[in-house]
């Protein structure tokens, strides 16, 4: 829906024409955080948003961002119930850090002082951050391990956010499914990052309004791929139409079925995939011996992806086999993705060619973020 | 409840510890939280907030009026803790409204519904000397404007256990969406939140369905 009166159904509001969606391929993620920085340079660099990480990428097994986003509730029940969670704090979206730039830099104390964080909230030493638990992983010695797992807003096509706003500032737009929040409409009531399971919805305290990922609609209304995806230096990403039946990632996610969604016991319908890690580090056997089995169990996996992912990442283990024998595989190529350009379908546009005073949001005066 | 005519000055008025405020009469209204679960009016604007059973902490509101002959305020007090600052992102302030019917059939329960619909003016602890003039038509609908853009004041103490907070408007209707008649009846309705429960929106307590009132001539 373009934009609903206030009091529209819900049903309306979650209707749109054509879904945008992702894949993000994690056995490739290599944790670099240059979509992490994209994004917060395009949309985050405002009073108020300096916590926000709109894209994110965190270490797996780990407690997420925002931390321990997984157990704070949200999403519907099984029945469609809707279940309404917890609400972030600063510490959980990861603070903003504030450093004594100037006593190191300025007061000849150079030697004698050192660069050291403190809470945005607290002015003590923070308690936690940003990928505060980077790199610690899972598993056991010497059989440790963990993967990145790359985040943002899933545009869901069940989104709970756009049922909880009781003034429907959340809604999908018509062109391409984007979930977008209304600054104009919002009241800072946060009943939609309560509902949010993934915890994608961040409060600005200055404006007094939460903000979310928009998926970089003005570039994407241009042909334009989000930011994050078009950075990835990993060639994690894949984005594209839901209906563009042509494009590399239909094919991964509706007729190989190799990309699934996160969390899909949610109910939100999230339209941004992930293909599984299926190659982790060989394990090592009780005899110090290296085995051919990877490191993380299926069942780490299922908690993630639904039950489904013990079938993807045997085809996927069965395709890359394929191409270890000198045997096609069009899944290998698509994963590859050896044309990055391929990668995008629709949105292949440069972004210096973005003409940043045409998009639709700002010519039908509403004023979206 | 009465607004009562007093010989004070509009500065006066705003001041919720003036002496003046002892001279009127002030009534008790009982608070009650709103009827929100197995709601489905409620349900309709958000699933989610239909689920909420924890809210409406305060039960009791006192409220006292008067006005000058060009201003009218009102003085709403409430027991609670003071929660005037978001200071992190899952903190919510106190606050207060009081609604008028702009329609015959206007329900405060409702927030008014199409064509019938209720006007508030809204303070809120974190903004207290702004406050928001809000017009609604059901559940969901309210459109806020700042309170300046109808010389809507506030003004507001805590004494370290209640909240003492005055609005004040010019009684003329101007570009305002409630008439005031001197001399005649009017209704009246209130809502509360306290932030320290996470209370906003819908979440609050009320004095269910509006009330009437005296307007001293
Ligand atoms: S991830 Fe959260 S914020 Fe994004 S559409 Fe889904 S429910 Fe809404
Ligand atoms: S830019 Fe790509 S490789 Fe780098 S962290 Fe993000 S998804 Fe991973």
């Amino acid at each position: 829906m373009t934009y609903a009166p206030k009091g529209a159904p819900k049903a309306l509001l979650k209707e749109s024409s054509r879904q945008i969606a992702n894949i993000i391929d994690l056995n490739k993620c290599m944790g670099c955080q240059s979509c992490t920085q994209a994004c917060k340079n395009l949309w985050t660099d405002r009073p108020g948003t300096e916590h926000m990480r709109w894209m994110n990428v965190t270490t797996y097994p780990g407690k997420g961002y925002p931390k321990d986003y997984e157990s704070m509730g949200g999403g519907f029940e099984a029945d469609g119930t809707a279940s309404p969670g917890a609400l972030t704090n600063m510490s959980d979206v990861g603070d903003n850090f504030q450093f004594n730039h100037a006593d190191v830099y300025y007061q000849g104390k150079g030697q004698s002082v050192h660069l050291k964080p403190s809470s945005a909230l607290t002015g003590e030493d923070p308690q936690w951050g940003y990928n505060w638990d980077e790199d610690q992983g899972g598993g056991d010695w010497p059989n440790g391990y963990y993967f990145y797992l790359p985040r943002k807003c899933y545009h869901c096509t069940n989104a709970p956010c756009i049922d909880a706003c009781t003034h429907n500032a959340l809604f999908k737009r018509d062109q391409d499914g984007i979930v977008v929040l209304d600054q104009d409409r919002c009241h800072g009531d946060r009943l939609c990052i309560e509902a949010c399971p993934y915890k994608a919805i961040y409060y600005n305290p200055v404006t007094e309004k939460s903000e979310k990922c928009v998926m970089c609609f003005p570039r994407v209304e241009q042909g334009i791929a989000p930011a994050c995806d078009r950075q990835c230096p990993g060639r994690t990403r894949l984005a594209g139409y839901m209906d563009d039946e042509d494009s590399d990632m239909y094919k991964l996610i509706v007729e190989h079925k190799v990309a699934l969604p996160l969390h899909p016991e949610f109910g939100t319908e999230p339209n941004v995939y992930y293909i599984p890690p299926f190659d982790s580090t060989r394990a090592f056997a009780e005899d110090g011996s290296i085995t051919d089995e990877g490191r993380i169990e299926i069942s780490v996996l299922e908690e993630l992806f639904g039950p489904d992912v013990g079938e993807v990442v045997r085809k996927l283990k069965a395709e890359r086999k394929k191409r270890q024998n000198n045997e096609p595989s069009e899944i290998m190529d698509l994963l590859i993705g050896r044309n990055f350009w391929d990668r995008f379908s629709e949105l292949t546009g440069d972004p210096a060619d973005l003409d940043t005073f045409s998009t639709a949001a700002m010519s039908d005066g509403s004023d979206l973020g | 409840m009465k607004i009562s005519r007093v010989n004070a000055s509009a500065a006066t008025m705003l001041d919720p510890t003036a002496g003046v405020w002892n001279e009127v009469e002030s009534q008790q209204f009982a608070m009650v939280p709103t009827p929100l679960k197995g709601n489905p009016a409620i349900k309709a604007i958000s699933p989610f907030i239909e689920r909420s059973t924890d809210h409406g902490t305060i039960r009791q509101l006192s409220a006292a009026g008067m006005h000058n002959g060009t201003e009218v305020a009102l003085r709403l007090s409430w027991r609670c803790a003071k929660n005037s600052e978001i200071a992190d992102l899952d903190q919510f302030v106190d606050g207060v409204a009081v609604m008028y019917p702009l329609a015959v059939a206007s329900s405060a329960v409702t927030m008014g519904a199409k064509g019938a619909p209720v006007n508030a003016w809204y303070w809120k602890a974190n903004t207290p000397t702004e406050g928001f003039d809000v017009v609604a038509e059901g559940y969901g609908s309210s459109e806020r404007r700042p309170g300046a853009d109808t010389e809507l004041t506030c003004e507001a103490v805590h004494d370290g256990e209640s909240w003492h907070v005055v609005l004040r408007r010019p009684l003329d209707k101007g570009n305002r969406y409630t008439q005031f008649n001197l001399g005649s009846g009017h209704k009246i309705a209130f809502g509360v939140w306290d932030g320290g429960n996470r209370e906003r929106a819908g979440r609050k307590s009320f004095s269910g369905e509006f009330m009437l009132i005296d307007i001293e001539a």
